[in-house]
């Protein structure tokens, strides 16, 4: 009986065990880049294979551009609440709200020139291939993040 | 039933001693006399044998747990089963582990890559 309960057992502590070691081994990489001092950067370094000058560099870069998007940010918030002023004062397309709508246009377009400078810079210490798969997603995911992505086969109008 | 088996075991005992060289049978008993154990026996384990025997003279099966005890003991005394048992439920674990942790590393490789956008992108920046 007590060798029976010891087979049991032992099996259970044998799958409990060998579950928390190849958990703990996989999530290893995870925990460290947690633990850095950029984890929303960390990723970047082993997703486009950076070395660590390289790694360095991007981070820099990074550090450099925070405070001109926090700036960015204000200027956004700033003209978004004038806009809304203007637009829950009247019921008619004023010359004053086309000219809010223009500003806040140019900003757009202002913010996302800084951006893309800012990706480009970003691209430039990454290997040339890695670079590229790297604006390619950024670009997704912040110029473009409406964009329809074409499939292979065109849809039939007709139909 | 009782005392079928009981003069069975008594011309089993005859038919022993008969074979047995005269003198030999004298030394076993001593030695079996001067064995002392000093195990004691499991707590109502007196009563546990008269159920079973109760059990077995009335014909009632034994409750089911008891059955597949009796079986998984069976099953165990043989090592290669054994082996099998502590292998499956070792795989298991392995599997489970490296599932938990993929999905685990997915899920937190595309929470920091929207927080990387967040950080460099002022109109999805959370505020």
């Amino acid at each position: 009986m007590k060798r029976l309960w010891l087979i049991l057992l032992g099996g259970v502590v044998a799958g409990l065990i060998a579950y928390a070691c190849i958990y703990l081994h996989a999530t290893s990489v995870q925990r460290s880049v947690e633990q850095s001092a950029h984890p929303e950067l960390a990723w970047l370094k082993t997703e486009y294979h950076l070395s660590e000058a390289q790694f360095a560099q991007v981070a820099q870069l990074h550090d450099a551009y925070l405070p001109k998007c926090a700036a960015m940010c204000a200027r956004i918030d700033e003209q978004n609440a004038k806009v809304q002023e203007l637009l829950a004062a009247t019921n008619a397309v004023s010359p004053e709200i086309k000219e809010a709508l223009a500003e806040t246009a140019r900003l757009r377009a202002e913010c996302e020139t800084a951006m893309l400078q800012h990706f480009y810079e970003t691209s430039r210490p990454m290997p040339p291939e890695q670079g590229k798969r790297y604006l390619a997603w950024v670009q997704s995911k912040t110029l473009l993040p409406g964009q329809m992505i074409p499939t292979k086969q065109p849809m039939d109008m007709d139909k | 039933m009782l005392q079928t088996s009981a003069a069975g075991s008594a011309a089993g005992i005859r038919r022993m001693k008969e074979n047995d060289p005269a003198g030999k049978d004298e030394g076993l008993s001593k030695l079996l006399h001067s064995c002392k154990t000093e195990a004691s026996l499991p707590p109502r384990f007196q009563e546990a044998v008269w159920q079973r025997i109760e059990r077995a003279d009335a014909g009632v099966p034994a409750p089911l747990w008891h059955r597949v005890i009796a079986r998984l003991e069976a099953a165990f005394s043989r090592p290669a089963l054994v082996v099998s048992y502590v292998g499956v439920l070792l795989f298991t674990g392995l599997g489970a582990g490296y599932w938990h942790a993929e999905g685990k590393n997915t899920h937190a490789a595309s929470e920091w890559r929207a927080r990387y956008v967040q950080t460099v992108d002022p109109y999805q920046m959370p505020r």
